[in-house]
């Protein structure tokens, strides 16, 4: 089988050094080291051209099936529980057609894993995906040292074009996050530089600093007053009903009038036990199906056990999944016990083997979460991990693509 | 002007051995003035440390941001690394505050930026060993912020998490030994802090605990067991802010009486 990717030679140490001070002070990347290793690979991933068009076609298939999928979830409440949503998200989501959100640039983010059949997914992030400023500027300024490649679709572009579309000239968008958490202040810097570019104004807040007014948001704060166009969220749907008073939040999922993405919905299809609904929709959902493995709620395999991976209903990263020899076993242990006692929150899905890629560094595990954004290919984030599992020790790579010659 | 660019490098020198900890977050979103940049060339002195860094010791300042700013160039005099782990945004938007700006924010981190930019130039000049050993900087109001919560305010408290510091295993393979904690009270390191020191002294570190305004020698502390250490789940309940549901932020990390000695 050909492969669809190679790993090229690394930078040199001069060019490295130039490349993280501007991926920290002109792309906004802070989070730069995990514990010992460095967050960032000083060498591209490279894309066969013809992997890239699969997938961006299958990206896109998946989307729409998405899209589909949801549209029946939110007229399915009676299906919410089984999506092991909490109680406030389910009363939240419980909302008359007339009142569901303004939604606009529509945002997703599907994780694909080279095996022995194939390209498979393991999850769609559906919700907040982040990877923005690894898939832009990282692969942008990767590329000026890897001329010969080509730069894959920029999705922070792609994404603020899509929100401009819908704001219109010198709008205000609100970029709402958990404002302590750097890791997510980044993206929301990064996003909000391209807004800016477009000739938007960014006024990057927390959740708290919306007043809704008739379902109309208007961010009230001591450091900005503005009635946003569109709002960005990059807080995940599910701490929302944390948040008090519910007024703040509830506009997300029902009755707000002022167009966001993604609008609280999106939690229905980010749910992992997303595919144990399938059988009760008539989205046809042909490309999730061939892509995704097997899965089951936990109850209905053995656990621990070597065919299976558990994961978290709404996990993020890969925090927290069990992939029998690779999850260390005090983790693994709590993961069973919880899994077991909470089946409803959790998901097993079938193990697959995927090919390694070979790198100077040695074997590594890859994958690539490609974006969409309004349902179009929009890019690609590059992970490579020393374990069979990409989580939050994995690095980000650039992904660059190899142009096929022409005949 | 100096850049932030120009700043961070000056903090994270390329080739040394600790600037890959660094945090560039803040260095990102601050400038200094030029009357910072020639302003400090004070002599400094350090009235509970050594004459001389101890090699085998790594030295945590947790105080407040000023102070702690302030410590780690004093510990620079007597050849540590200063490395400042400060993982937080001063402010709303990208506005580059220099000393002097007002910021409505939870967290003012004003003194902590002027000590930066007066510290600078001093520190430009000053030559380190690259494999100094380090005095990683905190700031020791982090989690309480200095003002009071409030919902209009920009929450920009923050928390560290074992992935910001190196691990026990590097530690000690640059031949550190101990790590001393320096607050401003005898008392139990705040939680999130509790959850790096544990790890630390559980694979061999001597974690030793000196209150900044005393005399006295450092002393060996037992490391209070934080909530949630290693769960599994500690890292998305922890940025989740459970312990306290305010709109964006952290929860508050009191940090608990240490007793004896």
């Amino acid at each position: 089988m050909t492969q669809p990717w190679a790993a090229a030679r690394p930078l040199t140490p001069e060019s490295w050094i130039s490349v993280r001070a501007r991926m920290m002070f002109d792309c906004c990347k802070w989070d730069m080291q995990s514990q010992d290793h460095a967050v960032l690979a000083d060498f591209p991933l490279v894309l066969e051209e013809d992997a890239w068009n699969v997938l961006a076609t299958q990206s896109e298939q998946l989307a729409v099936e998405t899209l589909a999928a949801e549209r029946e979830l939110v007229e399915r409440p009676d299906l919410h529980r089984r999506l092991g949503l909490s109680r406030s998200l389910r009363k939240a989501l419980n909302c008359e057609a007339k009142s569901r959100p303004v939604e606009c640039a529509r945002v997703m983010r599907f994780d694909f894993h080279w095996t022995a059949e194939g390209w498979r997914i393991s999850e769609v992030n559906s919700d907040v995906p982040g990877g923005f400023i690894e898939a832009s500027g990282f692969a942008e300024i990767m590329n000026e040292y890897y001329s010969s490649y080509a730069p894959p679709p920029n999705p922070a572009s792609s994404y603020a074009d899509a929100i401009a579309a819908t704001a219109g000239n010198d709008a205000t968008i609100g970029l709402v996050h958990a404002t302590a958490n750097s890791d997510d202040a980044q993206v929301m810097h990064y996003l909000a530089q391209g807004l800016q570019r477009k000739g938007l104004r960014a006024v990057v807040i927390g959740p708290n600093h919306l007043k809704w007014e008739s379902g109309l948001a208007r961010i009230a704060s001591s450091f900005a007053t503005a009635t946003p166009a569109v709002l960005v969220r990059f807080f995940p749907a599910e701490w929302l009903p944390n948040l008090r008073p519910e007024a703040i939040w509830k506009p997300w999922f029902c009755g707000g009038k002022t167009a966001m993405s993604n609008p609280g919905s999106a939690i229905l299809t980010q749910s992992k036990r997303f595919p144990l609904v399938w059988d009760e929709l008539n989205a046809p959902l042909a490309t999730w199906r061939s892509l995704l493995p097997e899965t089951r709620c936990p109850r209905e395999v053995p656990a621990p056990s070597s065919e299976w991976v558990l994961k978290p209903v709404l996990g993020r990263v890969g925090q927290d999944v069990l992939v029998a020899g690779v999850t260390e076993a005090r983790a693994s242990a709590e993961i069973v016990t919880n899994a077991k006692r909470h089946p409803d929150l959790w998901v097993a899905q079938r193990r697959f083997e995927t090919i390694a890629l070979q790198t100077h560094a040695g074997t590594r595990e890859a994958g690539l979460g490609v974006f969409t954004v309004d349902g179009w290919a929009a890019g690609v984030y590059g992970r490579l991990a020393t374990k069979r599992l990409i989580d939050q020790d994995a690095q980000d790579i650039a992904v660059l693509i190899r142009r096929k010659v022409s005949r | 002007m100096t850049t932030a660019r120009e700043l961070f490098e000056i903090w994270a020198p390329p080739g040394a051995l600790w600037s890959p900890w660094v945090a560039p977050a803040l260095f990102a979103q601050m400038a200094c003035p030029e009357q910072f940049v020639h302003a400090d060339d004070r002599t400094r002195t350090m009235v509970w440390h050594e004459e001389m860094a101890a090699p085998d010791t790594a030295i945590i300042l947790d105080l407040p941001g000023a102070e702690s700013v302030k410590s780690g160039l004093l510990l620079a005099q007597i050849g540590y690394r200063p490395v400042p782990l400060i993982n937080a945004s001063p402010g709303p938007m990208r506005l580059r505050p220099t000393p002097g700006t007002r910021a409505d924010v939870v967290l003012d981190m004003d003194s902590l930026i002027s000590e930066i930019c007066a510290g600078t130039p001093w520190l430009r000049h000053r030559t380190l060993e690259l494999d100094a050993p380090p005095a990683f900087i905190l700031d020791g109001s982090r989690a309480t912020g200095t003002r009071p919560l409030r919902d209009d305010l920009f929450d920009n408290r923050w928390m560290v998490f074992p992935q910001d510091f190196p691990s026990a295993r590097f530690l000690a393979k640059q031949k550190i030994k101990r790590v001393l904690l320096v607050q401003t009270r005898r008392t139990q390191p705040m939680e999130d802090l509790r959850h790096v020191l544990l790890r630390w002294q559980e694979e061999g570190i001597g974690v030793f605990l000196k209150a900044s305004a005393g005399a006295e020698t450092p002393s060996e502390i037992v490391v209070a067991k934080p909530s949630r250490y290693r769960a599994f789940w500690y890292r998305a309940l922890a940025m989740m802010g459970l312990r306290r549901s305010s709109a964006g932020g952290f929860g508050g990390f009191e940090p608990e009486s240490f007793g004896g000695g």
